[in-house]
């Protein structure tokens, strides 16, 4: 009976009005568009500059009146990535992916390491875990200061400990073949934290009860390691392994600091070379191709993630 | 109606795109740049100039009483006219500023800038010549020294910028070494200069007479256009279109400076990972007994410390090593200039207020206080007529340095040199440092390389 008048009180309600539908699907499109607008006026639009720019023979003699720069179309693609054209920067592009890699590579599981260490309970955790991230807060600029000092060749505190260990002490870290391994030393330092938190964050999200089942059926710490912590954190790993090395690649700070312009060859990283194009030599169509170049190159993490994240 | 009509009988569509595009870029970079830039030139109509200035790294007060001072003396001068100075951390923000200014032609109304710096202002449009008129305006171009003078343009008549102050390289030297050593005069040939350091030196010892600045970016390119030149050559041809950097000149100057290290065993081998204020550091403790190359700037680190009273200053020698005196018609070079100037922007909009400023900094007044605080040599003789003390006793090796010195090229490239040499010295400084030899092929090599680098940035002003 209550069903009966339920079911006519609805026949007779009109239904709702096709324009308010309409309006409520576009609410969020509305609630989106700031956002949307900002993100064309601060990326998408000088992302098209770059573009623009990188194609055409953008200099300081043209600056003045742009539209007698012309277009030179892949010229400057082709300068940059001839090896015999004196503006190539395939040095400076294989330092940058070794660099990058290696940092990254050292960083991970020294990050993973960190966040189980933490992830356990014993005193000072707090304290510890604050300090872990000295690193990750440390603005660039005040890192590489501090690596540039500590390398300084014989009166750093690097050179200090090793000589100290009967390895040497003088070595030229800022200026010679070992600066890459400078570079990559100071790089690795202000990376891992970064791994750290986001591994550190995925391990709290594991439930308790996966530990304990498993421990129920005999599992030791390894294999729990290796059969509930490694998969519950594979994808966040993924993303931090991904974002690591976009934050290697594109490293300005870290080498202009510590290592001076121009930096030695072995330091020498495309964002480097970026700003020896444009800011040095004040060409900018050869700067925005070496930009565009190191776009395309920084899109193969990002699209191996996005395809393994879908896939999963 | 066709295409090609719609286009214009002499546009092609490639051609409307290129155009069209560039300009679409010309539009939003302009407005970007001028947006970011947020300091915008003086409105037409506002009396207000600004100057852009990097601050001095070694006496940011002082350099603050001498702003303080130009602007009293402007704004009592030109009542309802203020001046505003935006006073930059980074040198090398002035020249972004120089081309954020060239896209938007907007930006500040003057620039103070190295004289290195105005060919690229002048290639970008930025600076343009200063005329007959208002040079008579500024007070003539004789009021001014002319060797300085001569680094304002690429002609004598085609100034871009009015000097501020002038600071010069010179060799300082420690006169108690030098007395305790039995010596009465500073070398004026580079063969008397090695002479010299090795009696000062005593590698077995691990003293060293001489000290070095190899790893401080600017300084390589100091030493080896100044050899270079010594040497009858150039980094850039005169006419400003030829690489010349794997010149023999030029690599024979560069194995001579090496050598300090290599052969003459004057230079510690940490000489080579040394920065300029390391190099002047060791020279205040008594640690070395001269530096050649040093810049005016290093007087004012000299008071209050060891050497306080017994430090000297010469000019470097200009008699290339192996030589006793220069080939007859060679010039005696000892320095280009460096120092400071007041360039105005083309697209200022009140360009006869920013000439009545820049009058304002060949005032004695002005100068002396700038030599006082910041220690910049003046440029107007009517300053040295009214504080004769500004080119006096260490001064007067500054001023006579100042007199002599030589132009460097005019060339918006040149600007590359500096970068390019400190490059391609590196990995031989790294060996240096490390073994004390260098490869003299790979040095060639480098330099070879350096030069292909700078001829391409030549070609490239070859084509505008």
């Amino acid at each position: 009976m209550t069903q009966t008048a339920e079911r006519a009180r609805t026949a007779t309600q009109p239904p709702p009005r096709p324009r308010r539908r309409r309006t409520a699907r576009r609410v969020p499109y509305w609630l989106l568009a700031p956002g949307v607008a900002v993100m064309v006026v601060v990326s998408f639009v000088p992302l098209a500059l770059a573009g623009l720019i990188s194609l055409s023979n953008l200099s300081q003699y043209t600056i003045g009146d742009v539209g007698s720069a012309g277009l030179v179309w892949l010229r400057n693609y082709i300068d940059v990535l001839d090896p015999g054209s004196p503006l190539e920067v395939l040095g400076p592009l294989r330092i940058s992916v070794v660099y990058s890699l290696l940092s990254t590579a050292v960083a991970v599981p020294l990050g993973i390491a960190a966040a189980l260490l933490v992830n356990q309970r014993f005193a000072g955790r707090t304290v510890l875990r604050t300090l872990m991230l000295l690193p990750f807060i440390l603005p660039h600029f005040v890192t590489a200061l501090i690596w540039r000092l500590m390398f300084q060749t014989g009166t750093g505190a690097v050179d200090q400990v090793l000589g100290a260990l009967g390895l040497g002490s003088e070595h030229l870290w800022l200026i010679g073949p070992e600066s890459f391994a400078a570079l990559t030393i100071a790089a690795t330092w202000s990376a891992w934290p970064f791994v750290y938190i986001m591994v550190l964050a995925a391990l709290q999200a594991i439930p308790r009860e996966l530990y304990d089942s498993a421990e129920v059926d005999g599992a030791g710490p390894f294999r729990s390691f290796r059969s509930i912590t490694l998969p519950s954190i594979r994808a966040t790993l993924a993303l931090a392994i991904c974002l690591s090395l976009i934050n290697q690649f594109n490293s300005f700070t870290l080498p202009f600091v510590m290592f001076g312009h121009p930096p030695p060859e072995q330091a020498n990283v495309i964002p480097v070379s970026i700003y020896t194009a444009t800011v040095t030599a004040s060409d900018y169509g050869h700067g925005a191709a070496v930009a565009i170049v190191n776009l395309v190159i920084l899109l193969v993490p990002v699209v191996y993630y996005l395809r393994k994240a879908r896939a999963e | 109606m066709n295409g090609r009509s719609a286009l214009g009988p002499t546009m092609s569509r490639r051609r409307f795109l290129e155009v069209g595009g560039l300009g679409l870029a010309t539009v939003a970079g302009g407005s970007l740049l001028s947006g970011c830039g947020g300091d915008s030139g003086s409105a037409s109509g506002d009396k207000t100039l600004t100057v852009i200035v990097s601050q001095s790294p070694t006496a940011p007060e002082g350099q603050q009483r001498i702003l303080d001072l130009i602007t009293q003396k402007f704004e009592d001068a030109n009542p309802g006219a203020t001046v505003r100075f935006d006073v930059v951390q980074l040198g090398s923000a002035v020249a972004t500023a120089i081309m954020t200014t060239a896209a938007s032609h907007d930006g500040p109304d003057i620039f103070e800038v190295g004289p290195q710096h105005l060919p690229t202002g002048q290639a970008a449009g930025v600076f343009e010549p200063i005329t007959d008129a208002e040079w008579d305006g500024l007070g003539g171009r004789d009021r001014y020294l002319p060797s300085v003078l001569a680094a304002m343009g690429q002609s004598d008549d085609a100034q871009v910028a009015v000097p501020y102050y002038a600071s010069t390289m010179a060799m300082y030297y420690n006169t108690a070494h030098f007395a305790e050593a039995g010596l009465t005069a500073p070398p004026t040939t580079w063969s008397d200069f090695i002479a010299v350091a090795q009696q000062l030196s005593d590698p077995a010892a691990e003293k060293y007479a001489v000290g070095e600045a190899a790893a401080e970016p600017t300084h390589p390119w100091h030493v080896i256009w100044l050899l270079t030149k010594q040497l009858g050559a150039d980094l850039i041809s005169a006419d400003g279109t030829t690489a010349q950097l794997d010149a023999d000149e030029v690599l024979e100057a560069t194995r001579f400076w090496m050598d300090w290290i290599a052969e003459h065993r004057i230079v510690a081998r940490r000489g080579a990972t040394q920065t300029s204020a390391e190099q002047v550091q060791q020279f205040v403790n008594a640690e070395i007994s001269m530096f050649p190359c040093g810049f005016t700037q290093a007087i004012s680190s000299m008071p209050g410390t060891a050497v306080a009273d017994t430090w000297g200053l010469a000019g470097n020698p200009t008699v290339p090593f192996g030589m006793s005196a220069l080939p007859a018609g060679q010039p005696a070079v000892q320095t280009y200039l460096g120092g400071a100037t007041w360039a105005i922007s083309k697209h200022s909009k009140n360009r006869d207020l920013a000439l009545e400023l820049t009058k304002l900094m060949g005032d004695p007044d002005v100068q002396q206080l700038t030599w006082q605080e910041v220690g910049g040599l003046p440029v107007t003789e009517e300053t040295f007529e009214a504080h004769p003390e500004t080119r006096e006793d260490h001064w007067q090796v500054i001023y006579d340095a100042a007199v002599a010195a030589e132009a460097t090229p005019w060339s918006p490239s040149f600007g590359q040199v500096s970068p390019l040499i400190a490059e391609a010295l590196k990995p031989s400084f790294a060996e240096l440092a490390g073994s004390g030899g260098y490869d003299s092929d790979a040095l060639r090599t480098q330099l070879q390389t350096a030069n292909e680098k700078l001829a391409a940035a030549l070609a490239t002003e070859a084509r505008q």
